[in-house]
C-alpha cells in the first residue's frame, strides 16, 4: 500500500473514529462527499393498469411517455449504475411490472448485486412472479394499499381490486419476499389507518410508510375529493404515533408528519444521496420540485451526479421553495420540468 | 435452554392453537389484552422464539471461534469513497460513513474473510501497525459492526 495512504490511515486511526457517523437514512446522507448516489429511485414507465385519484405522476392506461428510454438506453444506464457501485435502486412507475423489460432489468440488478426494491400496486404479483422475485434476491416489494377496506381501496384506486392486492401480498409472504406497505391519506380513508396498520402486519409486512397526500398530478383535479381536514390529519398522526409504539420491534411504522415545505427547506441544506430517474431519462432533484439536472439519454450518470450536487445550490431552487410558502398550490407545477443547466 | 413460564405459555398456545391465558399466566404476559389481540401478540412472540431458535441452531454457531469467518450481512452494501467508505444497510435504509481505517477493515473482510483475529493480523502487516492503534481500532470496530448486525459469522 502506498505510504501516503498508510499515513492517512494511521492519522484517521489515531482519531479513534473508525465508524464516523451513527446511522442515517440515505435521504439524510450528505451527497457532497460521495462519488455517486447511494440510492436511485427509477420511475421506469408512466404506464399503469390503474388510474388512481391521487397519483402524483398522472399515470394510467395509455399514459406511457412517448419518449421513454429504449431498451438499449435503459441497460446503458443500469450498467453505469452497476459500475459506480450504486448499492440500492427502486423501480416504480406508473406500474413498473408492466414495463416491457421489467424482468430483464430485475435480473440485471440481481446479477450485479444491486439491491432492489419494487414499488407496485400489487396486481401482477402472481405466485410465480413472487417466487421469481425471491429467486432474484429482491430486497423488498412495496405495495400501495391506500385503504384499510375494499370499499376505500377501490374508491381511490380506479380499476383496482383490493382482493387482488391482498392476494399479491399473500403470494409475496408465501415466497418469503420482504413486504412493505404504503398508504396515502385521503378524507375517506384516514379513519382506517389503525386497522390498515394492523392489516399490514397481519399480511406479513415489516415496514409501513405514510405521510401527507401531495397536491400534484391527478390530485390537482380530485383535491376536493381527497384532502383530509386538519382534524382528520391530527387524529391520523396520533393513531400512527400509537401504532409505532404498539408495533415496535415487530414492524416499523414510518410517517412524515411535517409538511412538504419544512422538508424541502431541510433538503436544500442537506441534499439527499439519491436522485430520481424519470421514464424518459430526465433526472429530478426530488419528486416535490420541478427541477431536473440531467438527461441520461445524452449525459453520463457521473455528469448528472455532479450537476445534481451543484443544482441544489442554485437560487432558483431556493426561490421556488420560498414561493411555496406563500403559494402552496405551486406543487401542481411539478410536471412542468425546469432544467438547471450546469 | 430452559423456558420460563411465559415462553411455555407461548409455545403451548402455538402448538394447540388455543390462545387463552390463565390468571397467573396472564400476569406473566403482563398486558391486559384479549381475544384476537392476544392471539396476535402471542403469535408474534412465538415467531420471535422460533426465529431465535433457528438462529441458535445454525451450524455456524456450533463452530469453534477459529473456524468462523466473517462477512457483511445479507442486506449490507459497502462502497469505497474518497473519505473512507459507506456501509448501507438497505433493509432499514440506514447509512454509516466510515473513516479510512473503517473502510480498510471492511475491504479486508470482504476480500478474504476469516475470523476477527485473522483479519486484524493481516491489517497489522499491511499497515505496519507499530503503535498498535490499528489493532485496537479494528478490534473495536469489528465488534461494533457485529453489535449493529452489519457483520455476521
Amino acid at each position: 500500500m502506498p505510504e501516503a495512504v498508510t499515513e492517512k490511515l494511521q492519522k484517521a486511526s489515531s482519531t479513534g473514529k473508525v465508524l464516523q457517523s451513527e446511522s442515517v437514512s440515505p435521504a439524510d446522507t450528505g451527497s457532497g462527499d460521495l462519488g455517486a448516489p447511494l440510492y436511485v429511485a427509477w420511475q421506469t414507465t408512466n404506464e399503469c393498469n390503474l388510474a388512481c385519484l391521487h397519483c402524483i405522476e398522472e399515470s394510467g392506461p395509455g399514459k406511457a411517455f412517448k419518449d421513454e428510454l429504449t431498451k438499449e438506453q435503459t441497460f446503458d444506464v443500469l450498467k453505469q449504475l452497476a459500475d459506480l457501485q450504486v448499492p440500492y435502486l427502486s423501480f416504480s412507475g406508473g406500474e413498473p411490472m408492466v414495463h416491457p423489460h421489467f424482468w430483464e432489468m430485475v435480473e440485471f440488478c440481481s446479477k450485479h448485486e444491486m439491491q432492489l426494491k419494487l414499488e407496485t400496486n400489487g396486481h401482477f404479483l402472481t405466485k410465480d412472479a413472487a417466487k421469481r422475485l425471491r429467486d432474484l434476491n429482491i430486497k423488498a416489494v412495496q405495495v400501495s394499499m391506500d385503504g384499510g377496506s375494499r370499499e376505500t381501496f377501490n374508491k381511490i384506486r380506479i380499476h383496482g381490486d383490493f382482493d387482488k392486492m391482498r392476494e399479491g401480498v399473500a403470494n409475496l409472504k408465501d415466497a418469503g419476499v420482504g413486504i412493505e406497505i404504503n398508504y396515502s391519506p385521503t378524507k375517506f380513508n384516514t379513519h382506517e389507518i389503525g386497522s390498515a396498520v394492523d392489516l399490514a402486519y397481519e399480511m406479513g409486512a415489516y415496514s409501513f410508510y405514510t405521510g401527507r397526500t401531495m397536491y400534484t398530478g391527478n390530485a390537482v383535479k380530485t383535491w376536493h375529493l381527497l384532502v383530509p381536514s386538519d382534524e382528520q390529519y391530527r387524529k391520523y398522526f396520533a393513531t400512527l404515533h400509537q401504532k409505532t409504539r404498539e408495533y415496535e420491534g415487530r414492524m416499523r411504522v414510518y410517517f412524515h408528519e411535517m409538511g412538504l415545505l419544512e422538508e424541502l427547506r431541510y433538503r436544500i441544506k442537506n441534499p439527499a444521496a439519491l436522485f430520481i430517474i424519470l421514464p424518459n431519462g430526465l433526472v429530478k432533484l426530488i419528486n416535490a420540485l420541478p427541477f431536473t439536472c440531467g438527461d441520461l439519454r445524452k449525459d453520463s450518470v457521473t455528469q448528472v451526479w455532479e450537476n445534481f450536487q451543484e443544482a441544489w445550490k442554485r437560487p432558483e431552487v431556493k426561490d421556488f421553495v420560498e414561493r411555496m410558502a406563500v403559494e402552496p398550490k405551486l406543487t401542481s407545477e411539478l410536471h412542468r420540468w425546469v432544467h438547471l443547466a450546469s | 435452554m430452559g423456558e420460563n413460564l411465559y415462553q411455555q405459555l407461548v409455545r403451548r398456545s402455538w402448538e394447540s392453537g388455543e390462545y387463552k391465558a390463565g390468571p397467573s399466566e396472564r400476569e406473566d404476559v403482563s398486558a391486559a389484552i384479549e381475544g384476537r389481540e392476544l392471539r396476535k401478540f402471542l403469535r408474534s412472540k412465538m415467531e420471535w422464539i422460533v426465529e431465535r431458535e433457528a438462529y441458535e441452531a445454525r451450524p455456524e454457531r456450533s463452530r469453534r471461534p477459529e473456524e468462523r469467518t466473517m462477512k457483511l450481512a445479507q442486506y449490507v452494501k459497502f462502497r469505497e469513497e474518497k473519505f473512507g467508505g459507506v456501509l448501507f444497510e438497505t433493509r432499514s435504509e440506514k447509512v454509516y460513513t466510515l473513516s479510512q481505517t473503517g473502510s480498510a477493515v471492511v475491504k479486508e473482510i470482504a476480500a478474504e474473510g476469516g475470523d476477527a483475529k485473522a483479519v486484524i493480523e493481516r491489517l497489522k502487516v499491511k499497515f505496519d501497525d507499530k503503535d498498535g492503534s490499528i489493532e485496537k481500532d479494528a478490534a473495536e470496530f469489528i465488534e461494533e459492526l457485529k453489535t449493529k448486525g452489519l457483520l455476521v459469522e
